[in-house]
């Protein structure tokens, strides 16, 4: 069940991803942290799948990195949305949308349809 | 962009210590975390990473993913630099119109002329014959018997006889003579074509008596019966010489495809053989080589005939077509390939010259960061550019030479082109020489550069350190292909001296006869109505008179065969009386001629007499040619000495005739081997299809109306077919035997001018760049002597090396050139010298102007620049 969960998941990683860096340029640990407070009650996003996810994303071009400075005062990569990750997420988001709508359909259809 | 990527270049790390990094950032981050929760710094770090789970399986993972990126980037990025490579090649040829232009027309007119040539060379020698089966089409030798050889030999599928011949059209309008021949049913069957309309023989019509068929060609269709699609049946009436007794009423019973094409031009008209014939063609069965076919073909021969009969040869119906044709197509191929040589060098030095003076771009370039291969790779892309462009170019200029030059081509060599003149097309072949021909091109482009890449370097840039002498290897490369191109064009200048010269003594020897103002024709007389000589004569002596009262003509008379004429007769042996030497029998043409022959031909009588009315009826008389003479009798008097034509494996030996007098020799064709001739008079022998000359004051090609009208006047059902002049036909002959030479002879002047250019841009540049040390020179007191001997020096030097580099590629050529044609006489030294020396005097007209333009530098202006 857990790994149900987690491959639907893994699906929307990239636009959760895509959605953290479309409010500024972030390292690895910020975008787990900020996703691990939204997200905390509902999923838990691991380390694991994050990096890799980043790093593919960063090969289809949609994040690009930069280096900056940490807030432990070392040098830390930043990652940046690019205007095709930007397309992406609206992509993705859009999608999502029409997901979540036929499923909620479908699963509270009969809710709705007994009222 | 650029920017991006130049300051990602700089900075971006390794992918494995960038995954490293940021992993243990990541790891540290967490720990802190942990840290603030309570966790000891060490326990803090084991939760952290225990939150990656597989840390290495993750980091693998990453790796992979960034470097799949990287390879695919540094891809995308290739491409987007060549665009860009490309792109910025073509600014700078916008830039250096000059230099983009002479590159590419030069180049153009190499690969033009290769493609031209070998489209030439591949309608001939390899495109196969337009048959369905023509790899197995052969030619079978004389000595065949004639049976039938398909079924016990097994190694002919088809075999083809043919006897060719005239066919006179008569009945409506003028009569017209085809072409045409006798052939058995297994011609056609051989050959694999289908005819357009109805059909070919049957093996039942071959045989005496049979029926009067006839196969019509495409054109006569049209011609003689309008196309008519209900011609199948239709008849029409005609003279074949090989049954003159009559005209035959022949019904048409097949029409020719329009795009058949024959091997041989009697092809307008085609009947059946009736009876046997010895078989000349044949269809070899498959998987039976040409020579298998022979040796079976012989040992049939010889069972019958005796173990010593000659071998009866069997040999590609297309390598017996082109034979003739091959060796000169191939020495204008050699030719073409050595003048794209020189193309290829001169456009090298070009731009290696170019690539000198941009070394202050390169050197800009990378004090800002481009990669030394990068600019190579520029340099190459550039050369490739100006290559394919060229390449385009010049296969276009060869589609238009060989719309343009394609006829002259075919009548000069003397075959037609199989398939016809639309056959001299860009095929799949072709398109892959020129190809080849502009990667060649591409190549040399492409490893010049490479060669050359100089010492550029940032530092000289921004040291602002301009170097007085250039780079050694450059300079090195350039001499070397300008010595080559002075080579090579030393030696087309050889082989197109050589051709020349043989031209020239061709062209200039005394023909013996005086082709001014003379008209001719053949007339093809009808055997039933002129049966005996002396119904024949009389039709000469009428026709001769009718002509002679008209006004203007000076003279007229009658010979079975003319010099440079339509038809020959072959050699014949003859034999001196009495003489047990060698020189008793002698090759000869002979001539059967009209009394006044000699006369009106304008070849003198040398010793004793021409022929005389008294001579008719009495002993059988001839004349010689002094050369014949000479060979005969050697320094012994032919008057009043006995000849006759010597026995044969055809023919019994002729009469004794005795000779009257020595005519002055005569050249009767261009070849290489110019038969010398024995004079017979026609109240002697006759001959029904016979050449009419007529001299005449006036424009000689006005004569045919008038001698048309005298002809059908007198008999309206013989044929007057060839009218020409005399010059017009010695002409023809001159311009195919020139042909060559003058093909040859504009080749070389062609890569003369490349490699005086060549040599002139070297120079020029050398100048250019040795403004500043010529300028010091000056000061210190160096006199204008000084200074183009300076200049000169190197010039001089590569000119040299290049002529005796040339002079031995030359001695090489000229043996090809002799082993190959026949025509080709000796090379001359005289004539070698002077080619040596009006390249030389060229090189040094291309060395002299930039030398002058050195020597009136100006030093002071010279140093401030």
């Amino acid at each position: 069940m857990v790994k149900q969960k987690s491959d639907l998941l893994h699906g929307t990683l990239d636009a959760l991803i895509l959605k953290t860096l479309s409010w500024g340029p972030r390292h690895g640990y910020a975008i787990a942290k900020w996703l691990e407070e939204r997200m905390a009650a509902a999923v838990k996003i691991e380390e694991g799948s994050l990096y890799p996810a980043l790093y593919r994303l960063e090969r289809r071009g949609w994040i690009e990195p930069e280096w900056g400075t940490s807030e432990l005062g070392r040098r830390a990569k930043f990652y940046r949305i690019t205007k095709h990750g930007e397309a992406e997420l609206r992509r993705e988001t859009s999608e999502w949308e029409r997901f979540s709508v036929a499923v909620t359909a479908v699963l509270l259809g009969p809710a709705e349809a007994a009222t | 962009m650029r920017e991006r990527r130049l300051s990602r270049e700089v900075v971006r790390l390794p992918v494995k210590s960038e995954v490293d990094d940021e992993l243990a950032f990541h790891v540290a981050m967490r720990a802190r975390e942990f840290e603030a929760r309570g966790y000891s710094p060490h326990e803090a770090e084991a939760e952290a990473l225990r939150m990656f789970r597989e840390l290495e399986q993750v980091r693998a993972e990453c790796i992979r993913e960034g470097q799949t990126r990287e390879r695919e980037m540094s891809r995308a990025e290739y491409l987007v630099e060549l665009v860009q490579d490309f792109r910025f090649a073509l600014r700078q040829f916008a830039r250096a119109r000059g230099f983009a232009a002479s590159t590419v027309l030069i180049l153009a007119l190499g690969i033009g002329c290769v493609t031209l040539m070998f489209s030439v060379a591949n309608v001939y020698l390899l495109r196969p014959l337009p048959y369905p089966n023509a790899e197995r089409l052969v030619f079978v030798g004389s000595g065949a018997p004639t049976v039938d050889w398909r079924t016990p030999q097994n190694v002919f599928s088809e075999v083809g006889a043919w006897d060719l011949d005239a066919f006179t059209m008569v009945g409506s309008g003028e009569p017209e003579e085809l072409l045409g021949s006798w052939v058995n049913a297994g011609f056609f069957r051989a050959l694999g074509v289908k005819p357009a309309l109805g059909r070919f023989f049957t093996d039942d019509e071959n045989r005496p008596g049979g029926p009067s068929v006839a196969v019509i060609s495409h054109a006569v269709w049209q011609s003689r019966f309008a196309g008519d699609v209900k011609v199948l049946g239709k008849t029409f009436r005609a003279y074949a010489s090989d049954n003159p007794e009559e005209a035959e009423l022949y019904t048409v019973v097949g029409v020719l495809p329009q795009d058949f094409w024959s091997f041989f031009p009697f092809a307008q008209v085609f009947a059946p053989l009736r009876g046997e014939r010895t078989v000349t063609m044949a269809l070899l069965r498959p998987g039976v080589t040409a020579s298998d076919a022979s040796r079976v073909v012989t040992g049939l021969r010889r069972a019958t005939a005796g173990a010593k009969a000659a071998e009866i040869t069997v040999e590609s119906v297309q390598a017996r077509y082109a034979a003739e044709v091959k060796p000169k197509v191939v020495v204008l191929l050699g030719a073409v390939v050595l003048l794209l040589l020189i193309a290829c060098a001169n456009a090298a030095v070009l731009l290696l010259v170019r690539a000198g003076a941009r070394e202050d771009e390169f050197s800009t370039r990378i004090a800002l960061g481009a990669g030394r291969g990068r600019i190579a790779r520029q340099l190459i892309v550039e050369g490739l550019a100006l290559a394919s462009a060229a390449g385009v170019l010049g296969i276009a200029l060869a589609q238009l030479g060989a719309k343009s030059l394609g006829p002259i081509i075919e009548a000069r060599l003397g075959r037609a082109i199989p398939g016809g003149a639309a056959a001299l097309t860009l095929d799949w072949r072709v398109a892959l020489a020129a190809l080849a021909a502009t990667v060649v091109c591409g190549c040399v482009f492409g490893l010049v550069p490479l060669f050359a890449r100089g010492r550029g370097s940032a530092e000289s840039v921004l040291t602002s350190a301009r170097r007085v002498t250039e780079s050694r290897t450059r300079q090195r490369l350039r001499s070397v292909l300008i010595t080559g191109e002075v080579a090579l064009s030393l030696a087309l200048l050889t082989s197109a001296g050589l051709l020349v010269r043989s031209a020239w003594h061709l062209l200039r020897q005394d023909l013996g006869f005086s082709s001014a103002n003379t008209f001719t024709a053949y007339i093809n007389m009808r055997q039933a109505r002129y049966p005996t000589d002396e119904a024949r004569i009389a039709f000469y002596e009428r026709l001769l008179a009718r002509v002679q009262s008209e006004s203007g003509v000076t003279g007229a008379t009658l010979a079975q065969t003319i010099p440079f004429g339509e038809y020959s007769r072959g050699t014949e042996t003859l034999e001196a009386e009495g003489q047990l030497q060698a020189s008793a029998q002698q090759q000869a043409v002979l001539q059967l001629v009209h009394d006044s022959y000699l006369r009106t031909m304008n070849i003198p009588v040398v010793r004793g007499r021409g022929f005389e009315k008294s001579d008719r009826g009495g002993e059988p008389v001839a004349l010689v040619s002094s050369d014949l003479a000479q060979r005969l009798w050697p320094g012994g008097n032919p008057i009043g000495q006995r000849l006759r034509t010597a026995k044969s494996e055809y023919a019994e030996a002729g009469e004794w005739m005795r000779v009257i007098g020595v005519a002055a020799p005569v050249i009767n064709s261009l070849r290489a081997q110019d038969p010398p001739e024995v004079y017979v008079s026609m109240t002697q022998a006759t001959a029904l299809l016979t050449a009419v000359v007529v001299r005449t004051r006036a424009n000689p090609a006005d004569v045919g109306p008038a001698f048309r009208r005298i002809v059908s006047e007198l008999d309206p059902e013989i044929p007057v077919t060839n009218p020409t002049t005399m010059r017009a036909l010695v002409g023809q002959a001159q311009a195919n035997s020139a042909f060559l030479a003058a093909f040859l002879a504009g080749f070389a002047a062609f890569a003369l001018l490349l490699a005086v250019f060549g040599l002139y841009a070297v120079i020029a540049y050398n100048v250019e760049q040795e403004r500043k040390a010529i300028a010091i020179r000056m000061v210190v007191g160096a006199t204008v002597r000084d200074v183009v001997r300076l200049v000169m020096r190197r010039g001089v030097a590569i000119t040299v090396a290049g002529l005796a580099a040339g002079s031995i590629l030359g001695v090489l050529v000229t043996t090809q050139l002799q082993r190959r044609l026949d025509s080709v006489q000796g090379g001359s030294i005289a004539v070698f010298a002077l080619q040596i020396m009006v390249l030389a005097l060229a090189a040094l007209a291309a060395m002299w102007v930039p030398a002058r333009r050195a020597a009136r530098t100006d030093p002071a202006s010279a140093l401030r620049s």
